[in-house]
């Protein structure tokens, strides 16, 4: 065997690791439907939240058909698929599933595969994304009328969101390796995590769309980069950000995915010299 | 050949914050900046040759496993070097990983929740197993572990004995040249030891893979090993033969006699007098048994039996070696440090 030794990240190595990817995200689907009793229950979770927030804002806009310059139907539409967005793409099981190997000492075997640590979250989350994807499209009638649903504000705010979505994914995917690697650390995240789920819904605007927030609050919600993985792409969607408000926050997003890939690059080279396996 | 191991004075320290005693005790450690450093491994160098199945044995925190981890890559020592087949593993993950198997017994590396069988496929992807070698090693693995059974089943319902099994499987798929088995024994009854040890000499002896065996089951390293490496404290106690090791620190065997009902006289048995026996002792005799110990390389075994006929009637002899055990706890008994 004569195999030329690259760095995990490189291309080739990329190319050469797909099939073990692969494997990763098909095994990770196969869990999610051994517990999709779970998932439904998460997912139901989620399309309850949809409607309290429906009926809630819908009482707020009793009296008046604008508020904050946005009607009733735009925000109603912002609320339903920054939920369901949420909900795919922030799947709390694979921090919770890194934090589980760190704790077991079951991260040794990660680190012996030789398709790196890094990828194989990665591919993890993938997975994780795509069963919830699964669960989310025959739902997608029951949210139709517990929520509402509707089309993109235009072409333009269509394939706004449509890159706007990758770059929030992978901050979402850069901040869950954040959290995890954490746990080479503390080697305990629980309580992290219960906070990152509590803030990262706030501040993503998940619950109330930025734009609402007061003077302060904005600020602070802006400067931090939960706004990027929900907030940007659906306030692109619904129109509320187009032309170059637009362009200016998918630049900031790439700016968080920079930034945010190489926080995690500094924190994995230092977790490397201090892994301490646990037990035995 | 060079060697497939060669580990030269390798240390490794871990930091461990010191624990503050009393009341709120828990909320100082918290916020102390005190720490105790653990020299888990103190200076350890040793060489392993291709194809060499070395048993790598000492009591419980003696940096066994610590060892083991540098040697895999997983840890990266505080001082020292290790090279496996050439390659510095915590630098060179990648290329290490492709050549080496790790079990350990105490974790798994099969995916909990899905059938043993999507593993092994999960296993041969990540090492670039072409479909024929993975199904020809598959088809040998689950005959020689008799896998058949429970291949479907979830990871999750199998037993102790069949998840080892496994995972034992699991590490050889890709044939890697070195194989280090942590305690693969550990908590298996006697018959999933014995499927296991077999399946492991199989691999050292056909394969040709270089093994280090780590385990607190001697009988594992006395049906398995030539070599032992002993180390307590995080050093080197012994490197060398079982034999050798016998030999140095249990020179001694016994010679049990059963002495023939005719030497009975007045209702009582006779008293073998080690005063005829050359270099031998009686250690304990009672009802016309007698436990005589007597070092091999003083005392030859046929002289000690002669004298033993000449002067008393013998219904039985029997002749009991050292076993590694004894020697073993002779070895850490003398290492208890003086409190």
């Amino acid at each position: 065997m004569t195999a030329t030794t690259l760095p995990p990240g490189s291309s080739r190595a990329l190319h050469r690791n797909l099939p073990a990817y692969a494997e990763i995200v098909r095994n990770r689907l196969k869990v999610s439907i051994a517990y999709r009793q779970n998932s439904l229950f998460l997912l139901a979770i989620v399309v309850v939240q949809i409607f309290i927030l429906k009926k809630v804002w819908s009482a707020l806009y009793a009296t008046q058909s604008s508020v904050n310059g946005v009607d009733r139907h735009a925000l109603l539409v912002y609320l339903t698929i920054a939920n369901i967005q949420g909900w795919v793409l922030q799947d709390p099981t694979v921090s919770r599933y890194m934090y589980e190997r760190v704790r077991q000492g079951l991260v040794a075997f990660d680190l012996v595969r030789p398709s790196g640590f890094i990828p194989q979250m990665f591919a993890q989350l993938m997975g994780s994304t795509l069963s919830s994807m699964m669960f989310v499209l025959p739902a997608l009638p029951i949210i139709y009328f517990a929520g509402t649903l509707g089309a993109p504000a235009s072409w333009s705010a269509a394939g706004g969101y449509a890159i706007s979505l990758v770059c929030g994914y992978v901050i979402t995917m850069m901040l869950t390796l954040i959290i995890g690697l954490i746990a080479f650390w503390t080697t305990e995240i629980f309580g992290l995590t219960m906070l990152y789920r509590l803030v990262s819904q706030f501040f993503a605007g998940a619950l109330v769309p930025l734009s609402f927030f007061p003077g302060g609050l904005r600020i602070l919600a802006e400067s931090l980069p939960f706004q990027s993985t929900v907030y940007v792409p659906v306030a692109i969607y619904v129109g509320r950000l187009s032309g170059l408000e637009m362009a200016r926050a998918i630049i900031v997003q790439l700016a968080w995915i920079a930034g945010l890939s190489f926080a995690a690059w500094a924190m994995w080279r230092r977790a490397l010299f201090r892994v301490v396996v646990q037990g035995g | 050949m060079p060697p497939a191991i060669r580990v030269e004075d390798l240390v490794k320290e871990f930091q461990r914050p010191r624990q503050q005693s009393g009341f709120l005790g828990g909320v100082r450690t918290l916020f102390t900046r005190q720490f105790d450093v653990v020299r888990a491994v103190d200076g350890v160098s040793f060489s392993i040759d291709t194809g060499e199945l070395v048993g790598y044995i000492g009591p419980n925190g003696a940096g066994k496993s610590t060892t083991i981890k540098m040697m895999t890559g997983i840890l990266v020592p505080t001082s020292g070097a290790v090279e496996v087949a050439g390659i510095t593993p915590w630098r060179d993950r990648e290329r290490n990983a492709l050549q080496i198997g790790v079990v350990f017994g105490q974790r798994s590396q099969l995916w909990w929740d899905l059938p043993l069988i999507d593993s092994f496929r999960l296993v041969g992807k990540l090492y670039r197993v072409p479909q024929a070698r993975y199904q020809r090693n598959i088809d040998r693995f689950v005959e020689m572990l008799d896998m058949q059974e429970f291949l479907e089943r979830p990871v999750r319902q199998l037993s102790l004995g069949q998840r080892m099994r496994g995972d034992l499987a699991a590490s050889m798929l890709y044939e890697p040249r070195i194989l280090y088995l942590d305690e693969p024994t550990i908590g298996l009854d006697v018959v999933a030891k014995e499927s296991m040890r077999t399946f492991i000499e199989e691999m050292n002896r056909e394969s040709g893979t270089t093994i280090v065996l780590t385990t607190h089951d001697l009988a594992d390293v006395e049906r398995l090993c030539a070599r032992i490496i002993l180390i307590d404290h995080g050093r080197v106690l012994y490197d060398g033969a079982v034999e050798q090791l016998k030999a140095k620190y249990a020179p001694h065997r016994v010679l049990v006699v059963q002495l023939a009902p005719e030497a009975v006289c007045d209702g009582r048995w006779p008293t073998i007098d080690d005063a005829f026996l050359a270099g031998a002792e009686v250690a304990e005799q009672a009802d016309g048994v007698a436990r005589i110990r007597f070092e091999t390389a003083r005392t030859p075994v046929h002289d000690l039996i002669a004298a033993v006929n000449a002067r008393y009637p013998v219904a039985d002899l029997s002749i009991v070696e050292p076993d590694l055990e004894g020697v073993v706890r002779q070895i850490y008994g003398d290492l208890v440090p003086v409190a």
